[in-house]
């Protein structure tokens, strides 16, 4: 019997496979005057802000187009009723008796200039939750950097245990906003100078989190809710993109919102479209919808949402040795102070020309500029 | 007395190796065939003298029987009456002395003076089958007459009397010439036996002939393993399903993804039947290659139109795929590629009773994955196997056994924790029985089970690891009679019967310490029966029809529980106003539905002919996937009381013209198609673990039309086609509320609405070592959804999408050369080898295979916050050349 072998062989194949994705600028044509709605009352006390804007086109440069000269409402389901003063533009605040009470509905009512009125359904303020207790360890994460190879950053990851629900469907949700607050100082200029040296204090805060951070998992679990993530906070100082500085303090804030159902889905629809990474796989389009309408004219497109949330805010400082592996929060108060900043400087020797622009306010050498809350103690 | 008809039973064919059987003499054959067929045989002894024979004669048909001593012998067999036969030499001369000798015998006239023209009819079998062959070409040698036999195998024609040299060709069978004598109205039976010369060397001649003016079907399309092989490979291996969308009215979804798109239906309303049992995932690596090795099939046949009765179950068209199962001798065929390897070994068994079939690919490379342009592709593997084996078993020149098997595997790491797991297992086992040479019968039960599973895992939070397993268990059984009682007639009359058994989702804790609680997804199970009749009616030589007609009931069983919503609101979790319980077996609902497929043919003249076609499908199983391409967590679903069944009505009118010799096919089809009850899906439509998908979903309706051409050169140093195909999908809604309408109720495109498409493949043999091949291919944009606007909230830019589909990607278009050296063409060398260039998108196109709106990676430049934009993706975007070496001995 006559045998028959056939063989395919591969011998070479120059491997030039490179699949890649770059920015799309589609062509689109849109109806601009849709209206955004950004607003948020807490149970703390006021005052809060509710922002209006106009939604642009996809491809415009501008990021906000602020709708000013409307007029707002807060009203309960007690039958009080609250106007909001414009503060900036298209910004509007609540008045000074205003105080949510945990419990009451809440709705927005908006009237803009052109006539048109708003409304938004009535929102539950739920009682507040809080977490039991954070914990971290040392690790890492891998990104692409800009030319598409992996790069690998150290870091901290932050995690949470949340106490166990009486039932699954009571079980509220929760919305944490965590942010790092680098404290570092730095000489300036960087080169010595007997005659003068610069210190400065200076901080940056970093969400550590890229999207909304929503409890309940994908998929339910029983008992309690054991090491939900807060996020990643990265050690090193240029995985932040300032420089080789040695950092002094990692200032971690936690906010935790309790979400009423309403709030909750949005916020899951927002992270659905956040997340979609479409790639092989090209989902559906996940559209977004708030919980404000448009009264007189039901067609008419309306973004974003009126949000009623308890809030519990804590912070701590944040300590960690890479060689033993050790991390530790330590709880210290919460702070009001501006995201990024820079502080006061020390200088020591005052120079007669201190850099180009002319000398800074003279300091006296002894006193201690440091602003008072940075140690924390 | 026997001179009265002069059989015209010859045959025609090439005598195989013998079996090694104990060879008997012909008088013991001979008395061996009168027990058995209870008949008379009268011969001359000395015209036997010295030959023996195959004792398994006896067991063949009767008709078949006499032939093969006739062919063996070199003798005429005359039919007496019913029961007794008479051997004479087969040459004219004993004829004319006998005539003369017999005197005035016969009252009669004899039959071959009384016509100076006669008809011939003739049927072609499959010699070894019994089956009959259509369109084998029929030639007469120094003649100008070529016919082709229809679907029953039969050709007729007005010939002068006198005596012909009949050439018979059909692809994939020997050549036979065979001398026949007219001398009256006559009617001739002739066999044709396989050949078996490797595949790479069958040259085609179904496509030569003007089998596409003559048949009565249309829209169908077929591949055999020599058109497979002459298509560019695609990362060193050719692809069926790929090569499919090489075809007018066949769209694919790009570079990636094996789901194909057949004149505006989604990727499943396809039937994909590999030996009659449904095929749920046709793609590896989530399509990087068919889930069907090539080596081992037969040809495919795809149906897009006017689909035979005898075929259902989906709406938009029936791609039948056929395995080898004829080898004459052991073969093996192989192949080492870059991302797998496979190996394929035919040979026959016990005497050639038993043919066995047996093949396997594995993959063994995850490079392709790693050169992706994405962090959780990078960290991506992926492996896959696929086995088939396919079985026949002659009982006896009537009773044929098939078994067939076929198991694929595919296992996908996605970002190290994500585990995907899914396979189809087939399973099929096929009854073949002649009753005589108007009936036959066969009888198939089957199986596919198609199962995916996922789990996820994550170091940090073990008690949330999870696993999701879905799968559907298909049985079918179809008994099939086909009955050709006369020439006019060729009848299909048979049952299908289908259980499904789906597993929508079961989501399952995953390891020790995982806290997910499980949930089980209500188990669906529904029952498919049908009945169908088809006649190919061949009413006169210029006309001819099939008509068909299926009836198909379908019944939805429990248990479950069947959700009632609130008429004139949209469905939700608040509009439910009851719940439905039933028990196991309970009907939940029936449904049931005629379909009518009408195909006709009319022959215009000897070039050309027209056909029209109308057909009716019923589908009861659809596809929920929040994509575009197919993935394997798409989740099959059936048909209940809130979801109606699919059904697609389908026109189509074609014109198909052979000029230049049948050198060239040309034609021109139109249809239109227009669908109930597609599946459409709410904004953010919640897919997998939904108790309430029924909510979720939306009726739409569908109209699809286009036109399509075609034309084809067949011979010559150029071969090649040229399709262009203008053609529509669209959908609408009529929900009373906004949330069950897409944008407003308007017409709008689907996914698969690309109206443009053109495709320009050829073959040119430079010299006889050189040949040079190339694809082009031209598409229209796929329909996109795009954002129209943004705006900031909570710091992030959130976008407003446009209306579903308003926008398109830009058009496709790609190149494809090959350039191939055989070094060796001496057909006695053992060794054969041949280098193969190929270059993928030649001149580098940039096609984009998606677009979408996401989150960029954390860079440097980029302070480490995320930002979010619109990206293109493309998969091909410069020229990709393959140098292959193959050989074989």
């Amino acid at each position: 019997m006559k045998k028959l072998n056939y063989i395919g062989l591969f011998l070479i194949t120059a491997m030039l496979w490179y699949g890649c994705t770059e920015l799309y600028e589609p062509q689109t044509e849109s109806q601009l005057d849709a209206l955004v709605v950004e607003g948020l009352v807490t149970n703390e006390a006021g005052p809060f802000t509710v922002k209006l804007s106009r939604a642009v086109a996809y491809n415009s440069t501008t990021l906000r187009k602020p709708v000013a000269g409307a007029t707002l409402l807060i009203k309960d389901n007690k039958g009080q009723s609250f106007s909001l003063k414009e503060k900036d533009s298209g910004s509007y605040q609540t008045p000074e008796n205003f105080l949510a009470v945990i419990g009451n509905f809440y709705s927005l009512h908006i009237k803009t200039r052109e006539g048109d009125t708003f409304e938004s359904n009535p929102q539950e303020l739920l009682p507040v939750q809080k977490y039991d207790s954070i914990h971290g360890f040392l690790s890492q994460k891998t990104s692409l950097d800009a030319s598409n190879s992996t790069r690998v950053v150290d870091g901290i990851n932050l995690l949470a245990d949340l106490p166990a629900a009486v039932d699954q469907a009571s079980m509220p949700y929760s919305r944490f906003k965590s942010s790092i607050m680098l404290q570092y100082n730095y000489y300036w200029p960087f080169t010595e100078n007997d005659d003068w040296v610069t210190y400065l204090f200076a901080w940056n805060t970093y969400n550590i989190y890229d999207i909304e951070n929503l409890t309940g998992t994908k998929y339910n679990t029983t008992g309690a809710l054991k090491n939900h993530v807060l996020g990643f906070i990265p050690i090193n100082s240029f995985d932040y993109g300032i420089g080789i500085l040695s950092i002094s303090y990692y200032y971690l804030t936690i906010n935790q919102y309790t979400l009423n159902l309403e709030s909750y889905r949005y916020y899951e629809a927002m992270n659905k479209q956040l997340t979609s990474n479409a790639r092989i796989f090209d989902p559906i389009t996940s559209q977004i919808y708030g919980n404000v309408k448009c009264i007189n004219n039901p067609r008419k497109q309306v973004f974003g949402m009126f949000e009623v949330s308890s809030v519990h805010k804590s912070a701590y400082l944040t300590t960690f040795n890479t060689v033993s592996k050790f991390v530790k929060f330590t709880g210290v108060p919460y702070l009001n102070i501006s995201a990024n900043g820079k502080a006061k400087m020390k200088i020591i020797n005052p120079s007669k020309d201190f850099g180009t622009k002319g000398p800074p306010p003279p300091i006296p050498e002894s006193e201690d500029v440091t602003p008072s809350w940075w140690h924390h103690k | 007395m026997f001179l009265f008809c002069i059989s015209g039973r010859t045959m025609a064919q090439n005598v195989l190796s013998g079996t090694s059987n104990e060879k008997v003499s012909f008088e013991v054959l001979a008395s061996k065939i009168e027990n058995t067929h209870h008949i008379r045989l009268f011969y001359t002894p000395e015209w036997f003298v010295g030959k023996t024979y195959d004792p398994e004669i006896a067991n063949l048909p009767i008709a078949r029987c006499l032939q093969r001593i006739k062919w063996l012998s070199n003798l005429n067999c005359l039919a007496l009456d019913s029961v007794s036969y008479v051997f004479v030499p087969n040459d004219n001369s004993y004829f004319k002395t006998a005539q003369l000798a017999s005197g005035d015998v016969n009252q009669e006239p004899n039959e071959f003076v009384k016509f100076s023209r006669a008809k011939v009819t003739g049927r072609v079998f499959d010699g070894k089958t019994g089956e009959p062959l259509p369109g084998v070409i029929i030639s007469l040698e120094k003649q100008n007459y070529s016919a082709t036999t229809n679907k029953s195998g039969v050709f007729e024609t007005m010939l002068p009397v006198g005596e012909y040299a009949v050439k018979l060709s059909y692809m994939g069978y020997e050549d036979a010439t065979q001398v026949i004598n007219v001398k009256g109205n006559e009617k001739y039976d002739f066999e044709l036996y396989k050949s078996y010369v490797k595949i790479d060397e069958v040259t085609i001649s179904a496509q030569k002939t003007d089998v596409n003016i003559r048949s009565t079907q249309m829209g169908m399309v077929k591949l055999n393993s020599k058109n497979l092989k002459e298509l560019p490979v695609f990362l060193g291996e050719r692809d069926i399903i790929k090569s499919v969308t090489l075809l007018p009215g066949v769209q694919s979804t790009g570079e990636f993804g094996t789901g194909f798109f057949v004149r505006g239906g989604g990727s499943d309303q396809n039937l994909i039947l590999i030996e009659d049992v449904p095929l749920f995932n046709s793609s590896h690596v989530f399509g990087l290659n068919s889930a069907i090795n090539p080596d081992g099939v037969l040809g495919v046949t795809l149906y897009k139109a006017g689909i035979p009765a005898k075929y259902g179950e989906r709406a938009s068209s029936v791609m039948d795929i056929k395995m080898r199962n004829t080898a004459e001798e052991l073969s093996v065929k192989g192949g080492i590629g870059l991302l797998n390897s496979r190996l394929n070994l035919e040979t026959p068994l016990l005497k050639k009773n038993v043919n066995l079939l047996v093949g396997g690919r594995s993959s063994y490379s995850n490079w392709l994955l790693h050169e992706m342009p994405d962090i959780d592709l990078k960290n991506s593997s992926a492996g896959f196997f696929d086995l088939n084996g396919l079985l026949t078993v002659k009982l006896n020149a009537k009773n044929r056994l098939t078994f067939f098997g076929y198991y694929s595997d595919d296992q996908f790491r996605f970002n190290k924790n994500s585990n995907y797991h899914y396979s189809n297992t087939l399973a099929s086992v096929r009854y073949n029985h002649i009753f005589n040479n108007k009936l036959s019968t066969n009888l198939l039960l089957g199986t596919s089970q198609y199962a995916y599973s996922l789990n996820e895992t994550d170091s940090i939070k073990p008690e949330e690891d999870y696993q999701i397993d879905s799968s559907i268990s298909y049985h079918n059984a179809k008994w099939n009679f086909l009955w050709a009682p006369n020439d006019f007639h060729s009848v299909n009359i048979g049952v299908n019967a289908i259980l499904y058994q789906l597993q929508p989702g079961i989501l399952a804790p995953y390891g020790e310490v995982s806290k997910i609680e499980l949930k089980k997804m209500q188990q669906e199970k529904g029952v498919e029966s049908s009945a169908y009749v088809s006649d190919n009616l061949t009413f006169s030589p210029k006309f001819s029809a099939e008509l068909g007609l299926r009836y198909t009931r379908y019944a939805r069983l429990g248990a479950g529980t069947v959700f009632l919503f609130r008429e004139n609101e949209t469905r939700s979790a608040q509009s439910v106003t009851d719940t439905l319980s039933f028990r196991n077996n309970e009907i939940m609902e029936w449904y049931s539905g005629l379909e009518p497929r009408i195909s006709i043919r009319y022959i215009l003249n000897d070039m050309s002919s027209l056909k029209l076609s109308y057909s009716r499908n019923n589908q009861f199983i659809n596809l929920i996937s929040n994509t575009t391409v197919m993935s394997p967590t798409d989740v099959y679903r059936l048909s209940n009381p809130n979801q109606k069944p699919l059904i697609c009505t389908q026109y189509a009118l074609g014109y198909f013209l052979n000029f230049a010799k049948n050198k060239y096919e040309f034609s021109v089809e139109t249809y239109y198609k227009s669908m109930d009850n597609v599946l459409e899906y709410k904004n953010g439509a919640q897919i997998l673990l939904n108790d309430l998908l029924d909510a979720d979903l939306l009726n739409a309706k569908g109209q699809n039309y286009g036109f399509e051409f075609y034309l084809q050169k067949n011979s010559g140093r150029l071969t090649g086609w040229a399709s262009y195909t203008y053609s529509k999908s669209l959908r609408y809604t009529s929900g009373i509320v906004p949330q069950d309408q897409i944008n407003e109720n308007r017409m709008y495109s689907s996914t698969y609405d690309k109206p443009n498409n053109l495709i320009l493949l050829g073959n040119y043999h430079i010299s006889r070592r050189w040949r040079f091949s190339g694809t082009f291919n031209y598409n229209s944009g796929r329909p996109v959804t795009l954002p129209e606007l943004k705006y900031q909230f909570d710091n992030k830019q959130l976008i407003y999408y446009s209306d579903r589909n308003k926008y398109r990607l830009p058009d496709y278009h790609r190149l494809d050369i090959s350039i191939t050296f055989d070094e060796t063409l001496r057909l006695k060398q053992k060794w054969k080898s041949s280098w193969t260039l190929s270059i993928l998108n030649v001149y580098g196109r940039q096609n984009l295979y998606s677009a979408f709106y996401k989150t960029t990676a954390p860079t440097e430049s980029k302070l480490y916050r995320q930002s979010f934009s619109m990206y293109k993706m493309f998969i091909l975007n410069q020229p990709l050349p393959t140098l292959t070496y193959n050989f074989s001995f």
